[in-house]
């Protein structure tokens, strides 16, 4: 990692194009500029991390879990629905499909 | 015929959408595609055609929240070959709690975006808008009904939906 020290309003230069100046410095925290095309994408990494978490989690769900989500409000009006809903979910394969 | 985490598909090739990047989590994934199933309807499944472990419960975020605002960025616009906008299919990940489904979750921050023509998918981040990666599903339907009931704002995303 290259590491370089910086003081109040100077700045980085990136591959001649992302201009990095730091703007404040606060106690522990720091506020960046950047000056960037506008096909660069930039986050803050602890997005990207929480997104990646959230993913993971959402694939760890189980297919009675998912059916339960709008289960709730439905069953409300529909008293029997939840009987034909289970029916179903007893085959496995099915060659059902949806492109859209 | 695809093995997938939810059952046996017959998936075909146009039907295959390549994530370049894969999506975060599962970065190392390319094959993908959207399954309808009936038996979590609207619940649809982002599934993986290389990994039958893994699915992700995806929904259309228009039911959800009725006048949620994609604005794909240049750059993603550029990545998903993506000229018109008619032709991005956008579904957003759902996050069930296992012992609390009613406690649903939404990432509205980071929807999948397809470009359905060219087959390219994407999981982007929205640079605009005030969305965040856990709406819960609950509150955000019942917020739309009540703009439903208002009757004044519609569909305000509908251009970006490409239907």
């Amino acid at each position: 990692m290259l590491v370089l020290s910086r003081k109040v309003n100077e700045s980085i230069i990136i591959d001649d194009k992302i201009e990095i100046i730091i703007l404040k410095i606060e106690g522990s925290s720091v506020k960046v500029g950047i000056n960037a095309p506008k096909d660069v994408k930039i986050y803050r990494k602890e997005i990207y991390e929480a997104i990646k978490r959230e993913n993971v989690e959402a694939a760890s769900v189980s297919l009675k879990g998912v059916s339960q989500v709008f289960g709730g409000a439905r069953n409300e009006g529909a008293g029997g629905q939840k009987t034909v809903r289970k029916d179903r979910t007893s085959g496995t394969s099915f060659s059902e499909r949806g492109g859209t | 015929m695809y093995k997938t985490r939810i059952g046996e598909f017959e998936i075909s090739e146009g039907d295959v959408v390549e994530f370049p990047e894969g999506i975060p989590g599962f970065e190392k994934l390319r094959k993908f595609s959207i399954l309808h199933d009936e038996r979590t309807d609207p619940i649809k499944w982002l599934v993986s055609l290389e990994d039958s472990n893994v699915a992700l419960p995806v929904i259309d975020p228009w039911m959800v929240r009725v006048d949620y605002m994609v604005e794909i960025s240049e750059a993603d616009k550029k990545f998903l070959k993506l000229e018109d906008p008619a032709d991005a299919l956008v579904v957003c990940i759902v996050v069930i709690p296992h012992d609390r489904p009613e406690d649903s979750t939404i990432n509205l921050l980071a929807p999948i975006v397809i470009n359905y023509r060219k087959r390219i998918g994407k999981q982007v981040i929205l640079e605009t808008g005030d969305y965040s990666i856990r709406h819960r599903i609950a509150d955000e339907m019942e917020r739309s009904r009540r703009i439903m009931a208002e009757g004044g704002k519609t569909r305000a995303g509908v251009e970006q939906k490409g239907k």
